[in-house]
């Protein structure tokens, strides 16, 4: 694929309409857009490319392999398996022996990145909420933390369109936290499920249906989901979404799309008059520096990627990096706030296993109930709930709790069957305020593998955040207990302090935010930057606050409507 | 449960390639692991732990047990890659066990009468939620290692 800029018999390469810097949610949906308007784009993914048929693991069972799932070498042991298991579709990780990046003294982060086409939506968990007028416009009504420069009338045409194409399940429910979309018809809850929403009731906890990014009927040549339950693992049908599947490859037909893999983005090429002019990145497979020019140059690189390559691009025109003369480019850092529960519901002992049809994750969600009640709850944002349960998929390390006690012989067993979908565990998925102790920034004393300069996090919650935790945490052993079952835990390995660790819910936002104004924003309302025209950044990194709805569905939402503008711009000659 | 899910993949109207690759990776993974060769334990070592791990999980009317799982080979297996030390608590586990049956019964494990194995089983099962001697430490991981390549081998998936 490199022949678009190798073939060339002068010096100079092709100049592409568009150059996308990262193949996720935000450059998959740009890049299908643009190349179906007929533009030439380019697409820069830093890893590989990604081939489901022989990397998705949707349909094996643990017995399929020798090492039962705990990966070659047991590495699910020993603490050096993949991210969230051998079974599922991660590449990339928490760590990247040859990018590392720093974390500055007193805080706390973590860093996923994917490194495949697809990135992060190969396996994300495909919630799919939509922000709403009080998401976006939020200060208006509490006083906190910056509002949108946009109102829901302006996203809500973009979230219809993207819905329509990716699919997304849900139903109707009028709840104002959480706006109602384009929906498949969900699958039907399973048993623990109803239980959960006949309690949530009680306590005046709305469970609804879920909203994820999976289709129930087919579209567009994609199969109906045929509930297997492993989304997580990839989906060979592309019933979930995934921006490799859904928005790539399909784009890749139209010959106007040309894919470079393995292909580090480092820096964004300007030129004297202060215009992008393309991107110059590092051919992991050769070494070798290479640039690729476009008339204009999209970043999503993800978040923290995309600050890094803005801050990384600094000349004469643009000091402190590029679009940044607000200083806002590595600010704002957000992620989302998480903590859980877990219990043990003597109800549901014994139950009949049975095949748990549906999607993989819960069918039924708890969207923000409280949005009336801040005053006297004392902190300003809601959080959603995520649960699971039921008859999940079993693996090493799995039987263990019901195990215990039970000694040896056939009682183990009959424990094993008695317990087996007993156990349900709640989380909660709450909004972070943005606070000038949480950013990034070029780290002065450190580059990676491929000589570019690293990134050092700070982060740090606030009492808005721990307040909103120790909310959760009550809640969720309220509804343990009214279902008549015992707290196993609180906290995952990522909240033994009581609140997620930064980074570590993988939400992370608001590194070069959208505003009116340039002096504190980094890129006006349609993704474009202030300062040069025709520079987009259409990842996570434009958000203003960090609303409790999973990002990426706004990202798709957001990168669609930049894509609108900038092909009308072009048509212009406005860019 | 493998054939059922092709035949929703096709009834689901997945195009045909796309069931095809599905279908070769579903008879794929039906050839489960076969012609193991043990890695860690010798021979003896490992009909003494198929053994031990079909006395944790017994066949009974619902299922087969550790043995036909063949839940001995996923220990070894998991013990080939551990380090020298955990390596070293197997073998010392396994000889532990075997000097305990010779102390009390005279003989070796496996040729005592089930009420005699029992006993041992009993003695190094009993603290197991604090083990302190090195047979208690040994159940604690034998158990845990039968657990897991019990319940993610077919029949403790599909079974049990």
């Amino acid at each position: 694929m490199l022949n678009a800029l190798m073939t060339q018999g002068s010096s100079k390469p092709d100049v592409f309409d568009v150059v996308v810097v990262g193949a996720g949610a935000g450059g998959g949906t740009m890049s299908r857009v643009m190349a179906g308007k007929g533009a030439k784009v380019a697409l820069l993914e830093a890893g590989p490319k990604l081939v489901p048929e022989e990397e998705f693991k949707e349909h094996d069972w643990p017995y399929h392999y020798d090492h039962r799932g705990a990966g070659p070498g047991g590495a699910g042991y020993f603490g050096r398996g993949k991210p969230f298991g051998f079974m599922r579709t991660t590449s990339g990780g928490w760590e990247l022996p040859d990018e590392p990046y720093t974390v500055g003294a007193g805080s706390e982060f973590v860093w996923f990145r994917s490194r495949i086409v697809g990135g992060r939506t190969n396996h994300y968990g495909r919630m799919s909420f939509r922000l709403s007028e009080w998401d976006l416009k939020a200060r208006d009504r509490d006083g906190v933390g910056p509002n949108w420069p946009i109102g829901y009338a302006d996203l809500a045409p973009y979230y219809d369109k993207a819905e329509k194409f990716i699919g997304v399940t849900g139903t109707h429910e009028g709840i104002p936290s959480a706006p109602d979309g384009v929906f498949h018809e969900p699958p039907p809850p399973k048993a623990h499920e109803l239980l959960v929403q006949a309690t949530g009731k009680k306590l005046g906890i709305p469970f609804i249906a879920n909203r994820r990014a999976v289709i129930t009927r087919s579209i567009n040549g994609r199969a109906a989901c045929h509930y297997c339950g492993q989304c997580g693992r990839g989906c060979l049908t592309a019933s979930a979404y995934s921006a490799s599947q859904v928005d790539i490859f399909p784009a890749l037909k139209t010959g106007n799309l040309t894919l470079l893999t393995d292909a580090m983005a480092r820096e964004v090429l300007t030129n004297a008059s202060g215009k992008a002019e393309g991107v110059l990145y590092i051919d992991r497979n050769t070494r070798q520096v290479k640039r690729v020019l476009g008339k204009a140059v999209v970043l999503a690189a993800s978040t923290c990627e995309s600050a890094r390559i803005l801050l990384n691009s600094k000349s004469k025109l643009f000091p402190n990096g590029l679009a940044n003369g607000s200083g806002m480019v590595g600010r704002n850092l957000m992620d989302t706030v998480g903590l859980s529960v877990s219990g043990y519901v003597p109800a549901l002992e014994g139950m009949p296993v049975y095949n748990t049809d549906g999607f993989g994750g819960s069918h039924l969600y708890a969207p923000w109930w409280g949005y009336n009640d801040h005053a006297k709850l004392g902190f300003p944002r809601g959080y959603h709930i995520e649960f699971g349960g039921g008859f999940r998929m079993p693996g090493v390390h799995s039987g263990h709790n019901a195990a215990r006690r039970a000694g040896y012989g056939k009682r183990i067993k009959e424990w094993m069957r008695q317990e087996y979908g007993a156990r349900v565990g709640f989380a909660g998925r709450g909004e972070m305020i943005p606070n000038r102790f949480s950013y990034c920034e070029i780290d002065p004393a450190i580059v990676d593998d491929w000589g570019i300069p690293v990134l050092r996090f700070h982060f740090k919650f606030s009492d808005y955040e721990w307040k909103q935790a120790r909310h959760m945490e009550e809640t969720f052993k309220g509804i343990i207990e009214s279902l008549g079952g015992r707290v196993t835990g609180v906290g995952n390995a990522w909240e033994k302090s009581g609140i997620s660790t930064g980074g570590s819910i993988i939400h992370e936002v608001g590194t070069a935010r959208m505003g009116t104004d340039p002096r504190s924003s980094v890129l006006n309302p349609y993704c474009q930057a202030h300062e040069v025209k025709n520079l987009f950044v259409t990842d996570g990194s434009c958000f203003v606050t960090n609303p409790d709805k999973n990002p990426t569905l706004t990202i798709n939402a957001l990168s669609w409507r930049a894509a609108d503008y900038l092909a009308e711009a072009m048509r212009k000659g406005d860019v | 449960m493998k054939r059922r899910t092709a035949l929703k993949l096709v009834a689901a109207g997945v195009a045909a390639e796309r069931v095809q690759i599905a279908g070769r990776q579903l008879f794929a993974l039906a050839q489960a692991p076969s012609g193991y060769k043990l890695r860690f334990f010798n021979d003896e070592q490992n009909l003494l732990l198929d053994r031990l791990t079909e006395l944790i999980i017994p066949a009974d009317d619902h299922s087969p047990g550790a043995h036909a799982a063949k839940v001995s080979l996923f220990i070894d297996l998991m013990v080939s890659y551990s380090k020298p030390d955990v390596q070293d608590q197997w073998t010392h586990g396994l000889r532990a066990l075997e000097n305990e049956s010779r102390e009390r019964f005279r003989k070796p494990f496996l040729e005592c009468v089930a009420a005699w194995q029992d006993q041992i089983m009993q003695t190094i099962s009993r603290n197991e939620d604090h083990p302190t001697t090195e047979l208690e430490k040994f159940f604690r991981i034998l158990k845990s290692r039968t657990i897991d390549g019990y319940y993610t081998s077919e029949s403790g998936f599909t079974r049990s």
